[in-house]
């Protein structure tokens, strides 16, 4: 091995599996590295790509901590990583999408004319589909499935993940009820139709049905990011921008869902003039991208995972597709080709929400793990006097 | 547990047989004994228990460390681990790991070297994130102040591992464990009957103090102090008034360096504290996004 273990050379030292520890200085440097820079360590350690070999009769002497590095404890990060996967990250998406469906469903049911019908039933329909697999994906997340109805055991609503599957549970069966209303009946439920031979509690009733269920969905869309905000996790701990973000994205997936629901089945070219679906996909979209700047901004360098770690690629693909979703659905296109450039741009604004939901989860993953920003994540503020700070050099 | 035999009221046997079948009737209750049994109570029985660890005593026996293993039937994290850090074979916290010790070997400019050692332990946080973001109930604070896991109710969410800053509570995942969540329980059973935690108990050099919080608070203070006049300047108490967003740790330490030379946390976030806030614009986000979804929809419609 290039690097000797020992100060003194025995028979048995060559057998040495030990790993290099990343504390032990064998190169001084003179100068300093700002804090700027990360707070690397500017003398070179033994790490595994380290260039040079000291000699081996000798090491330097070495310091507790030189200037520019930091205290650390080996290459072992004081917090454990999160242990939700992919059933996680497929959740946040069907979930948001959902929840954005049935808002923009009941919207057209409620504020739109004769024209909104469509979108009312497909809304519905996607809503219902997509809440499908999310109860399932949540219990096979656990740890013990066969305790999911512990979840309900209490109502703790200073529990993120407690009030999110209670909202969730009463959300499913208002999304139940919605799609059943609207199979039995045969109508679409709006005011405006259901005027003539439904009575007025009838009407009430639907009116206090729906209202019930927005606020529901609405907390059903964005509360997945306050639950990763109120992690101490690196990448996500106390990161205001989460919720807005998946809120966000939930209406923009959801508009989309509905968008390539109806391309899917062509008739009458509703929302050539540029319908509500794709505007309120685009200020999602807006206020998507807002959210996201907001989030690495909060986050600063401990946004590494998604820019420099292995979610970079996704990361990139997430805003990218996003961009692009926009930019295409823009393009000045002839009326034959508005249908499927308007599907195209659906798809790839679904392919950016979900990604982004991937790269979030998973991005937390290598945060967690990463010595260095679990540290940062609990650094004394600057502002305040450093404690402790006698202590360091 | 099964019911005692009556008691008969002398030692003698009874030379009248009705007369013995009387007796044994008489003291028919006494067969079965109570359910809760009497166990000696601390004496103020709502002070908070808690550990004062003063790494300035410990010589890193890890005796901690079998104890709580032993008397927890907790399984082994893999024979022959090695990880060349030190001493230190168990590396961090975990579901099966609830005594941790860390051994840092500081290499001093004029030959001053020192080894470093810090029993790790649950803090047992009075406002515990752990508890507040677990969803099922199952994280409570018991009768003792202490933060304790009800092993019978969690379903291994995760949530707590998660929001903890220490980075102390794990999930038995593997194949043939429960896939619960663990942590230190400040041995709760043993509390009850009046004992001393394992860890405390083996400890050989007292490092690991067991005892109502003040008194473990007061203790603390007094041998800073005394440290401080020995001419040992960098000793201080982590978690005994406050540590990052948190007030007196149940579970506090006494160190000699920087907390992350231990991997401990410089100023441990409470990542609950802002919640309302993030609710609020999350709300406010989605219930914007929808109303102006209505507003395009009103206009759409009048078009």
């Amino acid at each position: 091995m290039a690097q000797r273990d020992t100060p003194f050379h025995a028979p048995w030292t060559d057998a040495l599996q030990h790993r290099p520890d990343p504390n032990r200085v064998t190169e001084l440097q003179v100068s300093p590295t700002s804090p700027a820079a990360g707070g690397r360590v500017s003398a070179a350690t033994q790490q595994p790509s380290a260039a040079a070999a000291p000699s081996p009769e000798l090491l330097p002497p070495t310091s507790d901590h030189p200037p520019g590095s930091e205290p650390s404890y080996y290459d072992i990060s004081l917090l454990q990583a999160p242990v939700w996967k992919w059933q996680i990250a497929n959740y946040f998406f069907f979930g948001g999408l959902s929840a954005g469906a049935y808002l923009l469903a009941r919207m057209a049911a409620h504020f739109g004319g004769l024209r909104a019908h469509r979108t009312e039933r497909a809304g519905t329909w996607i809503a219902f589909v997509t809440v499908l697999p999310c109860p399932l994906l949540l219990i096979d997340d656990l740890g013990d499935p066969k305790r999911f109805h512990h979840m309900l055991r209490v109502f703790k609503p200073s529990s993120p993940m407690n009030l999110g599957t209670f909202m969730l549970t009463g959300y499913s069966g208002m999304v139940t009820a919605a799609l059943l209303r609207q199979l039995v009946t045969g109508r679409t439920g709006t005011p405006a139709e259901s005027g003539g031979t439904a009575g007025a509690p009838a009407k009430a009733w639907l009116l206090v049905h729906d209202a019930a269920g927005l606020p529901l969905a609405i907390v059903v869309a964005g509360y997945t990011g306050v639950l990763l905000s109120c992690t101490a996790n690196p990448l996500w701990c106390k990161n205001a921008w989460l919720g807005p973000m998946f809120s966000a994205s939930a209406i923009s997936t959801g508009a989309e869902a509905i968008q390539l629901a109806l391309d899917c089945r062509p008739s009458e070219d509703t929302n050539g003039s540029g319908g509500m679906l794709q505007k309120i996909d685009t200020a999602a979209h807006v206020v998507e991208a807002g959210c996201l700047a907001g989030f690495t901004r909060s986050a600063g360098d401990k946004a590494a995972p998604l820019h420099h770690g292995s979610m970079r690629r996704v990361h990139r693909f997430a805003v990218g597709a996003l961009v692009a979703s926009e930019v295409i659905k823009h393009l000045p296109v002839a009326p034959r080709w508005r249908r499927p450039v308007r599907m195209l741009a659906a798809a790839a604004g679904l392919a950016a929400g979900f990604s982004m939901r991937w790269a979030m989860v998973h991005g937390g993953h290598e945060a967690a793990n990463d010595p260095h920003l679990a540290r940062e994540v609990s650094r004394a503020e600057p502002s305040i006097e450093k404690p402790f700070s006698s202590l360091q050099e | 547990m099964t019911p005692q035999l009556p008691i008969l009221s002398s030692d003698e046997p009874s030379a009248d047989g009705g007369g013995a079948l009387f007796e044994v009737l008489e003291n028919f209750p006494n067969a079965f004994p109570p359910r809760r049994t009497e166990v000696p109570q601390p004496e103020d029985a709502h002070q908070t228990m808690g550990f004062f660890t003063d790494t300035t005593l410990c010589i890193g026996c890890k005796a901690c460390e079998v104890a709580c293993k032993q008397w927890n039937q907790l399984p082994s994290d893999g024979v022959g681990k090695l990880s060349g850090h030190s001493y230190d074979n168990t590396e961090h916290l975990s579901a099966t790991t609830w005594r941790h010790v860390a051994f840092k070997e500081k290499t001093g400019a004029d030959g001053t070297d020192r080894l470093l050692m810090l029993s790790d332990v649950c803090k047992h946080c009075e406002q515990a994130p752990c508890q507040q973001a677990c969803p099922t109930g199952s994280i409570i604070y018991n009768e003792f102040g202490n933060v304790y896991v009800q092993n019978d109710i969690c379903n291994g969410c995760g949530y707590c591992i998660s929001a903890c800053p220490f980075g102390v509570l794990g999930r038995a995942d593997h194949p043939h464990d429960d896939g619960h969540a663990h942590k230190c329980t400040l041995c709760m059973d043993r509390q009850e009957d009046g004992l001393t935690p394992a860890c405390a108990k083996a400890c050989p050099t007292a490092s690991i103090q067991f005892g109502p919080l003040d008194q473990l608070r007061s203790a603390a203070r007094g041998r800073v102090e005394q440290l401080h006049a020995r001419g040992n300047n960098s000793a201080y108490l982590y978690g005994c008034d406050s540590v990052g967003d948190y007030g007196p740790l149940t579970s506090f330490f006494l160190l000699d360096e920087h907390p992350n030379e231990y991997n401990l946390p410089e100023a441990p976030p409470q990542p609950f504290r802002g919640q309302g806030f993030r609710y609020a614009v999350s709300t406010a986000v989605g219930l914007g996004l929808t109303l102006l979804s209505a507003f395009w929809l009103a206009k759409e419609g009048k078009a």
